[in-house]
């Protein structure tokens, strides 16, 4: 049997389209969390938001994607980790968060299920990273080539 | 009735302190890890179909469309 993952990272949406479109910064280290998950040392998560936080930005943004094409994206999505929905000490942690740094609910809630959850917030969002909540892929990688990584766990800052 | 080593009982109560939960919600979530871990043969089948699907999509930067769209839609529930 596998060991017990290292590292428990919740995705965010920036860091997900990321795993479908090659574009930008970060897309090897965003990528390198699935390699992780397959590997079964990073338990990736990310939130019943991020189906659709994915789908509009293709659907509405630059990319204008067709609906065959968002559902193929987001079929694969539902497929590569669970989507777990904020309970309610979730949410009402989240209102906590987003009133302290000035996020939106939905950034925050991100934040809070991680927190929550003990895990790492794996993000590319200025405001979650301005606001101490979230990690770059980058800095994830970092972490997982350290043999070290399970003694490392970070609790981010509320 | 489970049987625990109590030096593993003891790795289980740390982690879930830490994690501010309690042993049993803790082995709860280790199990649901445990059974739910995905295929990476099906994850790798998943990715090649999403990013095929992508291909002709143009150039674009995730992290700045997610913000926009998360701008936009904030922007939207302060006019309400």
């Amino acid at each position: 049997m596998p060991a017990m993952p290292a590292i428990d990272v919740v995705s965010d949406a920036s860091v997900a389209l990321k795993w479908f479109h090659a574009e930008g910064e970060e897309v090897p280290q965003a990528r390198a969390l699935i390699a992780a998950h397959q590997a079964r040392t990073v338990a990736l998560l990310v939130l019943d938001l991020t189906a659709y936080e994915v789908g509009n930005a293709l659907v509405r943004g630059r990319a204008k994607a067709t609906a065959a094409q968002v559902a193929t994206v987001l079929g694969a999505l539902d497929e590569i980790c669970p989507a777990v929905r904020p309970d309610a000490d979730e949410l009402r942690l989240a209102s906590e968060l987003a009133e302290r740094h000035d996020l939106t609910l939905y950034d925050a809630a991100y934040a809070a299920v991680a927190d929550s959850r003990g895990a790492t917030l794996a993000t590319l969002d200025r405001a979650l990273l301005k606001a101490g909540l979230g990690s770059r892929p980058s800095e994830l990688s970092q972490q997982l080539a350290s043999p070290a990584a399970e003694g490392r766990k970070r609790r981010r800052p509320r | 009735m489970i049987s625990v080593p109590d030096d593993l009982l003891e790795r289980i109560d740390r982690a879930a302190g830490e994690r501010r939960t309690s042993r049993s919600a803790f082995l709860q979530e280790a199990a649901r890890r445990e059974l739910g871990w995905p295929d990476p043969v099906a994850i790798d089948a998943a990715l090649e179909r999403a990013r095929a699907a992508l291909a002709g999509s143009g150039r674009f930067e995730s992290a700045k469309l997610i913000r926009a769209d998360r701008d936009a839609r904030d922007a939207r529930d302060r006019r309400r």
